[in-house]
């Protein structure tokens, strides 16, 4: 209550002051709301300067929109500067099991202990990224010239559905993130870019509301739930590599992590159906890296025998014969690395350990990295 | 021509014209549905619903009172009617009939008369909260009694969760029976005018969580014609903009720390249980007096002045004093209907003590039908029942007065009333099991996982609480206020709607008082 001291001076009607105990004098009443209508005033054109700052800023910087892929652009960027003569370029397009589990550093290390020249490989790993998010990363990595001379692909055939008629990926993404001109290309693609144009209105309406997760991701990211914070892409090394942390699991931890796994994934993979959408943002992918004369290879990534119990004997054969026809249609090699692993190199049955995201690093580097610079 | 022929045309007429009728009216309330799904201050849809009322509502000249009680009127329809239209009417046809009730107190001298509409008002009123709140609880205590004792109770156990009641009905119902009563012993005479008295009940910025407004405060102010006013809207504006911010950036805040720590008390370590318990506490607080808070604010935009329902409470040296200083429209309303018409403490000290366990047991019971809540109204009674012995006892020794409000024992009392409050917040929910849990977990050593978030963010919200309420008790704050150039506050408050947006985290919960 006393926090509001004018409360009790409302300067209502003089008799109404009195009735209170107030001063009554007109002078002051006139003041009071002399100064009360500067204030709202005042109020008012900061609001609109912060406003109208945050929203046109927002409009024009990635930073804002979509951190995640600003980031990673930043390390890519950094990573070539460095050493800008380091050719051929490898980039690692892929989702959060290509995020845990690619050691980039190792697999340049690695080539350039083999070859004698050095590489830049670098693990563009992002949770929930499907064909249409990496061929859009993809499209803005070609605009901003950071040209790209051989790519990995991930496959991660739970990406490649839909469910109730929209895209997987879809339900990972949100309308804030693309740029105006990739909101046809979503479209394209399936994605519910009718809501989202509805949604991205609050650009402008609620920029403080829209983008307050982004910022305080940056500002204070301790403050937010580690899935709010936005800064997933911040952690990782400047190879993009972000390996898990707890490495020693626990027994009752590695089955906890299963079993979430299952609970997210064993539908739609025992029950798998090709999203078309899906299949055309990839082949539009591919064909896009083959015209600009990028090496691209197709990569199924490491899956334990936990995670591959939840496809069903039908779903993949499938999932194989696509693939086997896809890479056939599109000569884009395809390396299945499946079995490549055992149970204890990962925390949940799909997404790599540390030491064995090394391990599987170093063989991908010998059995293709090293044929996709050489060859 | 045929008689019949013309009835059958006609009812077919009719038919026709009452099913277009109700398909536009089911149609008409779906699209207001889907644009203000909610009765909540703090979103955006509640904002755009505001501005147009606000506007409408100032726009029509100051001398047709009638008009802009008819705006509110139907905007407040319209703000309840949004998410239940069928509980709007149900709200407005039982105002209707507190109003007939009024009257008809009004007509008669004769005191049987007078007595059997009151009566009858709080019955409706009571009745109604009954049926809706207390139904689920009491049947299925009775069918667990009945099953014990080996009884067929002849009907199955109700899903509580599945009843829906009423946003607010405890708050409007109080409001009532204070208007019946207050008619009833000649201290207001009863409203006049039925749009007036349906705006007392239904005025949308106090209809779902109070403050619970007497007639005799609201009525005299809707019968004035009401200026615009720049300092009324300056207030109005700052109130909302403090509410808001504690709601999101601080209430909301604070539940990322305890919600889920409440929700499984036994997989927290012990520490985590206890700054859990420090967070529920400010969130219940920052939640309800936000919402207070902004109630005020907008009762304000539209001139009228609404009662304050916190004033700091948690500084307050004893539990006596925390109820005069939490949801204080409750509290004086128990106080002056309840507790004074039970005797007060007029009578020996046992009737006293009685009386107040009487009137905390219902304040429970009041804010939720559970023993939880039950549990939590009788030890507040037997606090208060404790700390009025206390003072007895303590009265005539001047060295325990001077212990006592020293500096130090200022600040031991009001740490251990806020310690008190605290612990009391736990039973505060449906679950007494989980309650019992957590008590478990507070006072015996346990080990578990730390609390859900880093607890920087909490650690720097406690200390911004506590310096807002030093800065104020220690009068830094009027001083200031008073002295500010206009462009700074105005500043000031863009740069709070922009913090609270800022801060409030992902998931935003509703208010609590909500639920009752």
């Amino acid at each position: 209550m006393r926090l509001l001291p004018t409360i009790t001076r409302v300067a209502g009607r003089k008799g109404e002051r009195h009735r209170v105990g107030l001063p009554t004098s007109g002078a002051y009443a006139v003041r009071q709301q002399c100064k009360a209508r500067r204030t709202l005033l005042a109020g008012t054109l900061v609001y609109m300067v912060l406003h109208l700052g945050l929203a046109s800023t927002a409009s024009w910087s990635r930073w804002l929109r979509d951190p995640v892929y600003a980031d990673k652009e930043r390390k890519w960027q950094k990573l070539i500067s460095r050493l800008p003569e380091a050719r051929p370029r490898i980039l690692f397009l892929g989702t959060s099991r290509v995020a845990n589990g690619f050691a980039a550093e190792a697999a340049e290390r690695h080539l350039r202990e083999i070859t004698g020249r050095p590489v830049t490989v670098f693990n563009w790993g992002l949770p929930g990224s499907g064909p249409v998010t990496q061929q859009i990363h993809f499209r803005r990595l070609t605009k901003n010239q950071l040209e790209v001379d051989v790519l990995l692909l991930e496959i991660f055939p739970a990406l490649m559905t839909e469910v109730s008629r929209l895209p997987v990926e879809a339900c990972f993404t949100e309308a804030v993130p693309w740029d105006d001109s990739e909101l046809p290309i979503l479209e394209r693609y399936g994605f519910p870019v009718v809501s989202w144009r509805h949604e991205r209105r609050n650009f402008w309406v609620a920029p403080w509301w829209t983008f307050r997760l982004r910022l305080m991701g940056r500002l204070a990211p301790s403050w937010l739930p580690y899935h709010q914070r936005y800064d997933w892409s911040r952690g990782p090394d400047p190879w993009g590599w972000s390996p898990i942390l707890d490495e020693d699991l626990t027994a009752e931890q590695r089955a906890l992590r299963i079993e979430r796994a299952r609970h997210e994934y064993e539908d739609r993979l025992r029950y798998w159906q090709l999203s078309p959408h899906m299949e055309q943002a990839l082949r539009d992918l591919l064909s896009l890296a083959q015209q600009l004369e990028v090496k691209v290879w197709i990569i199924w990534t490491p899956e334990g025998p936990s995670f591959q119990r939840h496809y069903s004997a039908q779903s993949q054969k499938r999932i194989e014969r696509w693939l086997h026809n896809l890479a056939k249609e599109t000569g884009v090699p395809l390396v299945d690395c499946r079995d490549w692993m055992t149970e204890e190199d990962f925390s949940d049955g799909h997404h790599l350990l540390p030491t064995g995201a090394v391990r599987w690093t170093l063989r991908l580097t010998e059995e293709v990295l090293l044929r996709a610079i050489t060859e | 021509m045929d008689v019949n022929l013309v009835f059958s045309h006609l009812s077919e007429v009719t038919q026709s014209v009452w099913l277009v009728f109700r398909a536009t009216l089911e149609r008409y309330f779906s699209t207001i549905s889907g644009i203000l799904p909610e009765p909540f201050f703090h979103t955006q849809a509640f904002l755009t619903f505001f501005v147009l009322v606000f506007l409408v509502y100032w726009s029509i000249p100051r001398r047709w009172i009638e008009i802009r009680i008819w705006v509110l009127l139907v905007a407040s329809f319209h703000f309840y009617a949004a998410w239940s239209r069928e509980l709007a009417l149900l709200v407005t046809t039982t105002t209707c009939a507190d109003y007939a009730f009024g009257r008809l107190m009004n007509l008669t001298h004769r005191r049987v008369w007078r007595r059997l509409w009151l009566l009858l008002s709080i019955s409706m009123n009571l009745g109604i909260l009954c049926y809706f709140k207390y139904r689920g609880f009491f049947l299925n205590e009775l069918y667990d009694i009945l099953t014990r004792l080996g009884y067929d109770p002849g009907y199955g156990k109700l899903d509580v969760l599945s009843i829906i009641i009423p946003f607010g009905i405890s708050f409007y119902t109080f409001e009532a029976i204070s208007y019946a009563v207050d008619v009833y012993t000649r201290k207001i005479e009863a409203e006049k005018s039925l749009p007036k008295f349906l705006l007392f009940i239904l005025f949308f910025p106090h209809l779902v969580s109070g403050p619970i407004v007497r007639a005799g405060d609201f009525l005299g102010q809707a019968r004035r014609p009401k200026r615009w006013n720049w300092v009324r809207i300056q207030v109005g504006v700052q109130l909302f903009l403090m509410g808001a911010f504690k709601k999101l950036a601080i209430a909301d805040r604070m539940a990322l720390f305890c919600d889920p720590v409440f929700q499984n008390p036994e997989n927290f370590r012990t520490t985590a249980c206890w700054l859990a318990v420090l967070a529920y506490s400010i969130r219940i607080y920052c939640d309800f007096s936000g919402y207070s808070d902004m109630a005020v604010g907008l009762g304000h935009l539209f001139g009228y002045k609404l009662t304050m329902n916190f004033n700091m409470p948690y500084l307050s040296t004893n539990i006596s004093e925390f109820w005069r200083r939490w949801h204080i429209s409750l509290s004086s309303w128990l106080r002056d209907y309840l507790f004074i018409p039970l005797g007060g403490s007029h009578g020996s000290r046992w009737q006293t003590y009685r009386n107040l366990m009487i009137v905390m047991t219902l304040g429970g019971l009041w804010h939720g039908a559970a023993w939880g809540y039950i549990l939590w109204g009788i030890i507040h009674g037997l606090l208060l029942v404790i700390h009025r012995w206390f003072r007895e006892l303590t009265e005539g020794h001047l060295l325990w007065q001077k212990l006592l409000r020293s500096p130090a024992g200022t600040l031991l009392r009001i740490s251990l009333t806020f310690t008190t409050v605290s612990l009391c917040w736990v039973l505060f929910q449906p679950e007494l099991s989980r309650a019992w849990t957590m008590y478990q977990q507070l006072f015996t050593m346990h080990t578990g996982a730390p609390l859900p978030l880093h607890n920087r963010s909490l650690w720097y919200t406690v200390l911004f609480v506590l310096a807002c309420h030093v800065i104020v008790v220690s009068g830094i704050w009027s001083r200031i206020y008073e002295r500010l150039p206009a462009a700074v506050l105005g500043g000031g408050y863009a740069i709070c709607a922009c913090l609270a947006m800022l801060l409030a985290p992902g998931q935003g919960s509703t208010f609590i008082y909500f639920q009752f």
